[in-house]
Formats: structure tokens, C-alpha cells, sequence
């Protein structure tokens, strides 16, 4: 393998690392409140990624502002999801597995509605010149986003960040995931702020969504699921709860599934298997993730 | 068992048996072949309902033994012939190659491989707990899955086996039914699964009571597993075709619908969940079909179908948690007491001899 | 005889000390009292005993034999059990079945006889029930036995507890609290209770208790436990006028 070969495969790797990332906390910041796998959280980059290909198509909105509309919808649609299908079931003091159960059914619920309102047909989603854009790099030609969209995600990052550990609210967040009947006696608002999680953890995944289109630009209602599954897997790798752990897991997965396969070709068609032989293998050795904390169970 | 229970039994028995001959001869092809269906997924779904619902180990690898089942008796059961025919990319490996056995054996070798599979899987997954566990055994289905789509010589990749003689009837599906029931229910009121449901109910104090929790929750494990295992060799042989597609989440979300409708602790609202969504999935076929009414045609919508199973699977967990028996049991002494009260007369109520 | 030796036991959680260098020597039976303020130690004391917890430091032996890293259920089995806290019962069981289930550990009979109902099994099950009933009509919940363990009233649900680890056939009990919550009339006729068992079923008793009637009415010799350490140990009189402990307890420098 040359050197810029390997250059571009590790710019793939960081690429897909930070895409895994940003979904990933998503479910982190879901789970370290309501202790629920979202699984309908793969369902929600769908979501957001055919809300700006309509945007762009029907509307003729500018791309941007189509991207914005499309993070604005997919937060309110993540909200809604929390309403009808969680909050119901939180309210009435419900098991886990209930909620897990809504859960699995929320994720089938959205990708059939998917595909009875937009069809079974992949669409084609627009990628604007900015991003297209090709640059060389010794004897090989990279598009222009392979770049841009790290340093986005690094500026999200850094955004979520501040919102998490640095603002009002997000102390709320960290004091609810903490301990939940403490936090809502000190009277936290918790319907509120668990709306919020849902707002700011949907409004990641819609952007992870249009970031995977342009990537991968052959969208259909059923794409969000093995992403969103393996972003959870991220997160679970990386210590689900925690949000540096879920970065961390984004990276390890995004980086193992491109060079996994760039140094063993011959184990391309086992791609989408590497991510649940890492989960498997992480778990046996640190059941709570690389960064997430060791509970001991009270007796 | 009295023997009273054991006249209600048989005629419950032979009513199941008339019905069967009389479905033999006089059903058409479709709606045999859905009788096939619900009692093969019976099976599965009292599998699901040992695991997650009596011993409280929520796993979604179902759909992942079901392909192991069905592969592993398909492999043995198809013809030389076909064989050769279908596998043309690459040449299946020896033995199965030169193998074409009947279809007992085909099962029995379903129900070992399932049961090596589950063993292997279950031996590093069911150390964790709750939803660690659900990710972790889906994951594992999602691996077998990939797998079968890439192990070429032994499944023929994606293209899937073809041509499997169409050995399930309605005396195996319903006769496998039996007995999954039969093993379920002894297993269940036995001290065995005394121990079960207590890991269900408080692992700390199981553990207290000297229960070995790992031993049986793979115990558990292994068992609901090589059930579901069977049910994908008898799909197999009712189909007679496969392909890794087929095995994807999407069916282990099928079996799990049953038993959360049935209610998640119940034998009976296995069988009862088992039935009513395998008969409503074809019914509402027509959903995803074009449809003709008359003088208008409605096209159809892939999907819808689905879109009212997932809106019942939420709709059930957010009214109706419990399901539809919760962890009641159509019983005995239940028919007894409805039997007497048909007969008018007050029969001895021996809840629990 | 020695039944349960713990010797320089050290448990740790974090920075945290739950138990430092715990020492402790139960003859066989003998009826001894763990005392000592909130966080004191007193139930990882029990967790580290039964294997909930393994110590960093020390040994935990029972009849002669080292079960420091022997795992949870073979201890039950050897005739270790407890009872916790918060009641911990099997909620979705009927009484009967509670008690059942502890006497798994001796059915001896593989899954295979289980399932084909072989008539040693059959012969077992229906030995097991009539040893269950026994034991509730020794208790007095015979009368309850087909009702769902959480239907019962607390200080029911209290007894059932203590009936189930007797279904193990324990040699030592554990008891976590036993007379949490109960008025002093249910505490009075709790103690009595304690007493019979220990007589019938030949135990050795070792009880946590914040109620000082009862560790002080049962308790032959009492061990106090203060930030994981043993501060005192002797007779209820010893105790009682020990000033260690009434600072622990009073807490003069505010330790309590």
C-alpha cells in the first residue's frame, strides 16, 4: 500500500470515525437519562437526510438552509418519538425492557412508514459543488468533504461539549443521568429536560444523517439501520453515558471498519460484521464499555 | 395428572388430531400452509418466551438460530442434484456435498447445531445483563447473518438454498408444536423452572438460594434456542427456499410481537400471540399488494403491513404491558371450572393439588 | 468449634474503606450481634460472607474449609444463607413456590429426568412440596401458602424471608435487619421466633440489627462496627457501657 493510499484511507477512516461519533452521542446522552437504547435513533438520520433531499428537490431551498430546516425537523420528530412512544411508559414507572420493547417497535414504526410514503427506491441526494470539490493529493484525487466534515464535526463536538458540561441545562442533564430521583426533587424539571436530550441528541443524528448522505449519496428509508446500530455499538464500546466515550467508540469503529478493510480486502463482504465483533469483544472483557463505570449493584 | 385431566387432555388431543385430518383433505394449499406457519412459529415463540420471558434474559438473536436451524437441515435434506445445481459459484464442501438424508435426521442435526450455536454465543453474552445483553445478542445474530451471506461453500452466499424438499406437513409443524408445548410446560412447573423464574424475579436473592444463575440461564438459553432452531429447520422445508434475508431482525422482532401480545410469562399467550400475528401477517397481505375493488385498483404499499404491526407492538406495551394473559395460563383447572358450570353442577375446585 | 472464621477481612469500593481489617470468630451455635451506625459495614460484612463481594485483603473460612473466592451459590450449599435488608422475595411467586425454589440446590436431578418426568423426580417434587409445607406450617403461612409473596403483609413477608433460607438447610443464618420496621409487639414475638429456629434447626445465628432490644435481648456477644473497623466487642453489658461506642452512636465529634 503507498503512502497516499494509506493517507486516504485514514482520511476515510476519520471521516466515518467522526460520523460514528456524532451519532453515537447521541444515544450516549438518551441513555445515560432514560437507561433506554433508542433503538429508533438509526431511524431518525433517515429522517433527517430525506427531509433536506425534499428540501432541496421540492422546495428549492438553498442546500444550507435545507440542512437547517432538516436538523430543526429531525430534533422536533426525535421530541414527538419521546412523547408518544417513552414518555408513557416512563411516567407509569414501566420495566426497562418495556421501554426497549416500544423501542424496537418506534424504529419498525418509522422505517415502514418510510417506505409506504417515500417507497422502496433509492433517491439520489444532492451534493452540493462546495462539498464535491476535488483536491490532489499526490497521485490520488479526494473530494473536498473528506475534509470539510471532520472540522464540522470537531465544531459540533465542541458545541455539545460546552452544552453538556459547561451550561445550565446540560448540568441538569449530567445531575438526572446521575441519579434520577434526587435530581427531580431538587425539583429538575425532568419531562423538560429529557425533551431537551431528545431535541439536542436528534438534531445530532439529523446531521449525521445528511453527513452519511453525502458520503453514501444513495439514501432509502431502511439506510438508517445498520448505521444507527453500529453508532450504538459505538456508544456501548465507548461506555454508554459517557460522552467522551462515545467519540472514543465512534473513532475505534469508523477507523477498524476502513482499515480493517483496506489491509484485508479479501474480508470486504464482512464489513458490517466488524462492528459487532468489537461490541462482543469489548464486552466480555469490560462489560460497561472502555469508559463507562463499573456499577455495583447495592444489596 | 387426575384422571379427569387426563380425559380433557385426550379430547383436546383428538379434537387438534380431527381437525388436522380434516384441514389434510379439504384446505386448499394457502391455508394450509399458514396452519404450517403458526404452528412453527408456536415453537419459536415458545423458545423466545422461555429465555425472555421466564427467565427474564431479554435476547434478540432468535432470528439468528432460526437461520442455523434452517441451514443445517437444508444441508442435509436437499438432494445431490440440486445440489450440484444451485451451487454454481462455488461447489458446496465435502460432506454435504455427497449427503441426502431423510428429514429426521435433517432436525436432529438442526437441534445440535442450534444447540452447539447457542452454547458458544451464550456462554460469553449471558454474562451481561438487561439491555447489554439485547444489543449483544442481536449483534451475534447480525454476525451469523453476515456470515451465512459470505460463507459461499457451505450457503451459497446471498442466493440462498433452493429447491429443499417440501417435507414440513401439518404433522410435523403441529406435531414439533406439541412438543415444544410439552417441554415448555414440564420445564416451567419443575424446580427447574421454580429457578428460572425466580432469576427473573431477583437475581440477588436467587443467588442467595444457592442458584447456579449462570448455569441456568444458559440452560435456559440453550434450550429456547434449539427450539427456535428446530422451527427454522421446519420453515425451511415448508418454504424450500432460504436465503440470509430472510433471517434478519425483522423476523426476531416478528416473534418477539407474539409473545409481548400474548404476554411475556405466559406459555399459553405464547401460543396464542404465535397465532393470531402469523394469521394476521398474511391476512393483511393485501396491504402490501395492489388491491382491486371493483371498478378502482388501490396500489399497494410495501410496508404498510408493517407500520400496523409496529403501531400494535407500541400500542400494547403502552396500554396493555402485560399482554394479553400476562402470566396467566389457560389451565386445567380453569377448563374445569367452565366445564363444570357448562354441566351445571359445582365440580371440586382443586386449584393446586 | 469454629464455624465461620474472617480474618483481617479489607473490602474496598473506590477510595472508599467499607470494611478494614474485619476479624471476626463465630462458634458453632452461638447467636452473635453486628451493630454499628449507618455505613458502618455491617451488610458488606454479610455480602463479603456469602460472596456477594470478594475482599482485597484477608480470609473467610467456614468449618475449616477457605472460601475467600468461592462464588455465591456453592456457599448456600455448603449452609451458608442470608436474609437482606430490603425484602427480597420472588414477587411474581405464590409462598409456597418461594420456599421451593430454595430447595433447588437439593434436587439433585438433571434437566433431562426433569423434563421426561422420570418417577424419581415426580417422587422428589412431591417430597419437596410436603417438606415446603412443613415449613410454613411451622411458621404459621401455611394458610397463605397459594397467595403471591408480595400480597402478604411486611412482617409476613419478614418471616417468609427467613422461612426460605431455612428451606436450604443452613447451618449459619444470616439475618439483615430482621426487625426493620415492625412495632414492638411483631419485634417481641420476632425474637421469640429467632430463638425457636436456632433450637430447632440447630444454627448458628448472626444477626444485623439496629434495634437494640433485640440484639441486646438475643445476643449472647455483639460486635460493633464503626467506618469498617471493630471499635468493640463483648456481651450486651459490656457493650452498653463501652464509651467507644457511645460516641460512635452519640457521636461527640460528630461522626455519626
Amino acid at each position: 500500500m503507498s503512502l497516499t493510499h494509506f493517507f486516504q484511507h485514514l482520511a476515510n477512516g476519520v471521516y466515518l470515525g467522526s460520523l460514528y461519533a456524532l451519532i453515537a452521542i447521541g444515544y450516549t446522552m438518551v441513555y445515560g437519562i432514560l437507561r433506554l437504547i433508542n433503538f429508533a435513533h438509526g431511524e431518525l438520520l433517515i429522517v433527517g437526510a430525506f427531509i433536506a433531499y425534499y428540501g432541496i428537490l421540492i422546495f428549492h431551498l438553498p442546500w444550507w438552509f435545507s440542512f437547517i430546516i432538516a436538523i430543526a425537523l429531525g430534533a422536533l420528530v426525535g421530541v414527538s418519538l419521546e412523547r408518544v412512544a417513552y414518555r408513557p411508559l416512563r411516567e407509569r414507572e414501566a420495566p426497562r425492557i418495556s421501554l426497549l420493547v416500544s423501542a424496537i417497535g418506534a424504529s419498525f414504526f418509522l422505517q415502514n412508514l418510510g417506505l409506504v410514503i417515500i417507497g422502496g427506491r433509492h433517491k439520489s441526494f444532492y451534493r452540493p459543488p462546495f462539498f464535491a470539490q476535488t483536491v490532489q493529493l499526490g497521485d490520488v484525487t479526494v473530494m473536498n468533504f473528506l475534509f470539510v466534515l471532520p472540522l464540522i464535526t470537531i465544531i459540533i463536538l465542541g458545541i455539545v461539549f460546552f452544552l453538556v458540561y459547561r451550561s445550565k441545562t446540560g448540568m441538569a442533564m449530567r445531575a438526572l443521568a446521575k441519579d434520577y430521583p434526587t435530581a427531580r426533587l431538587m425539583g429538575i424539571n425532568i419531562n423538560r429536560i429529557i425533551a431537551y436530550t431528545f431535541a439536542l441528541g436528534s438534531a445530532l443524528a439529523a446531521i449525521g444523517g445528511i453527513m452519511y448522505a453525502l458520503r453514501y449519496p444513495a439514501i432509502h428509508p431502511l439506510a438508517g439501520v445498520l448505521p444507527g446500530l453500529k453508532c450504538f455499538i459505538a456508544a456501548v464500546v465507548g461506555g454508554i453515558g459517557n460522552v467522551p466515550g462515545a467519540v472514543l467508540g465512534g473513532f475505534i469503529l469508523g477507523m477498524l471498519e476502513i482499515m480493517g478493510i483496506a489491509f484485508f480486502p479479501h474480508l470486504a463482504g464482512y464489513r458490517d460484521a466488524i462492528a459487532f465483533i468489537v461490541l462482543i469483544i469489548i464486552l466480555s472483557f469490560k462489560p460497561t464499555g472502555l469508559l463507562g463505570e463499573q456499577v455495583v449493584e447495592k444489596v | 395428572m387426575t384422571k379427569q385431566r387426563k380425559i380433557i387432555f385426550l379430547i383436546g388431543a383428538l379434537i387438534v388430531s380431527g381437525f388436522l385430518i380434516y384441514a389434510n383433505f379439504f384446505f386448499d394449499a394457502y391455508v394450509l400452509r399458514i396452519l404450517n406457519l403458526i404452528a412453527i412459529y408456536m415453537s419459536a415463540a415458545l423458545g423466545l418466551s422461555l429465555i425472555n420471558g421466564f427467565t427474564g434474559q431479554f435476547s434478540l438473536g432468535i432470528a439468528g438460530f432460526m437461520a442455523v436451524g434452517g441451514y443445517a437441515a437444508s444441508l442435509l435434506t436437499l438432494p445431490i442434484a440440486v445440489k450440484e445445481s444451485i451451487f454454481f459459484i462455488r461447489p458446496l464442501i465435502w460432506p454435504f456435498n455427497s449427503l441426502e438424508l431423510p428429514f429426521i435426521v435433517g432436525i436432529l442435526f438442526a437441534a445440535l447445531m442450534t444447540a452447539i450455536f447457542s452454547f458458544l454465543i451464550g456462554f460469553p453474552v449471558l454474562r451481561l445483563r438487561g439491555d447489554y445483553l439485547a444489543i449483544a445478542t442481536l449483534g451475534f445474530s447480525e454476525v451469523i447473518r453476515v456470515v451465512s451471506t459470505n460463507t459461499i461453500t457451505i450457503t451459497n452466499g446471498a442466493l440462498g438454498l433452493k429447491g429443499i424438499p417440501a417435507f414440513t406437513n401439518v404433522w410435523w409443524s403441529f406435531g414439533f408444536a406439541g412438543f415444544s408445548l410439552f417441554v415448555i410446560w414440564r420445564l416451567i412447573n419443575s424446580s427447574y423452572g421454580r429457578a428460572f423464574k425466580a432469576i427473573r424475579d431477583n437475581e440477588v436473592a436467587a443467588e442467595a438460594m444457592g442458584i447456579a444463575l449462570f448455569k441456568h440461564k444458559l440452560l435456559a438459553f440453550v434450550i429456547g434456542s434449539t427450539l427456535a432452531g428446530i422451527a427454522g429447520a421446519l420453515l425451511a422445508h415448508l418454504l424450500t427456499a432460504i436465503d440470509p434475508a430472510m433471517f434478519r431482525f425483522f423476523l426476531t422482532f416478528n416473534v418477539l410481537l407474539m409473545i409481548v401480545l400474548g404476554g411475556m410469562g405466559s406459555i399459553t399467550g405464547a401460543v396464542i400471540g404465535a397465532a393470531i400475528v402469523t394469521f394476521l401477517f398474511e391476512f393483511l397481505r393485501y396491504l402490501d399488494s395492489p388491491m382491486e375493488l371493483g371498478f378502482i385498483t388501490i396500489p399497494g404499499a410495501p410496508g404498510l403491513r408493517m407500520v400496523i404491526f409496529s403501531t400494535l407492538l407500541i400500542v400494547m406495551i403502552l396500554f396493555r404491558r402485560q399482554g394479553l394473559m400476562g402470566d396467566k395460563e389457560l389451565s386445567f383447572a380453569w377448563i374445569e371450572g367452565k366445564l363444570s358450570r357448562f354441566f351445571g353442577r359445582r365440580g371440586d375446585e382443586n386449584v393446586n393439588p | 468449634m469454629s464455624i465461620l472464621k474472617l480474618d483481617g477481612v479489607t473490602k474496598r469500593f473506590g477510595g472508599l474503606v467499607a470494611l478494614s481489617d474485619f476479624t471476626v470468630n463465630i462458634e458453632d451455635g452461638e447467636i452473635i450481634g453486628l451493630i454499628g451506625p449507618n455505613g458502618a459495614g455491617k451488610t458488606t460484612a454479610f455480602n463479603v460472607i456469602t460472596g456477594v463481594y470478594k475482599p482485597e485483603q484477608g480470609r473467610v473460612t467456614f468449618i475449616d474449609r477457605d472460601i475467600t473466592m468461592l462464588k455465591a451459590h456453592p456457599r448456600t450449599a455448603m449452609g451458608i444463607c442470608r436474609t437482606f435488608q430490603n425484602i427480597r422475595l420472588f414477587d411474581q411467586m405464590t409462598v409456597l413456590e418461594n420456599i421451593l425454589v430454595a430447595m433447588h440446590i437439593r434436587l439433585k436431578k438433571s434437566i433431562f429426568s426433569v423434563v421426561a418426568g422420570s418417577p424419581g423426580y415426580q417422587k422428589r417434587e412431591k417430597e419437596m412440596k410436603e417438606e415446603a409445607f412443613e415449613l410454613l406450617k411451622y411458621v404459621n403461612l401455611d394458610h397463605l401458602a397459594n397467595e403471591r409473596a408480595p400480597n402478604l403483609p411486611y412482617g409476613q413477608q419478614r418471616r417468609l424471608e427467613i422461612a426460605r433460607a431455612l428451606a436450604t438447610n443452613p447451618k449459619l443464618l444470616l439475618l439483615d435487619e430482621p426487625a426493620a420496621g415492625m412495632n414492638p409487639q411483631e419485634t417481641a414475638s420476632l425474637m421469640e421466633f429467632i430463638n425457636k429456629i436456632r433450637e430447632e434447626f440447630k444454627l448458628t445465628v448472626f444477626i444485623i440489627e439496629h434495634q437494640m432490644m433485640v440484639v441486646m435481648g438475643i445476643c449472647k456477644r455483639i460486635l460493633v462496627l464503626d467506618y469498617g473497623k471493630t471499635i468493640a466487642e463483648g456481651t450486651p453489658r459490656e457493650i452498653q457501657n463501652n464509651p467507644k461506642v457511645i460516641e460512635a452512636y452519640l457521636g461527640v465529634k460528630d461522626s455519626a
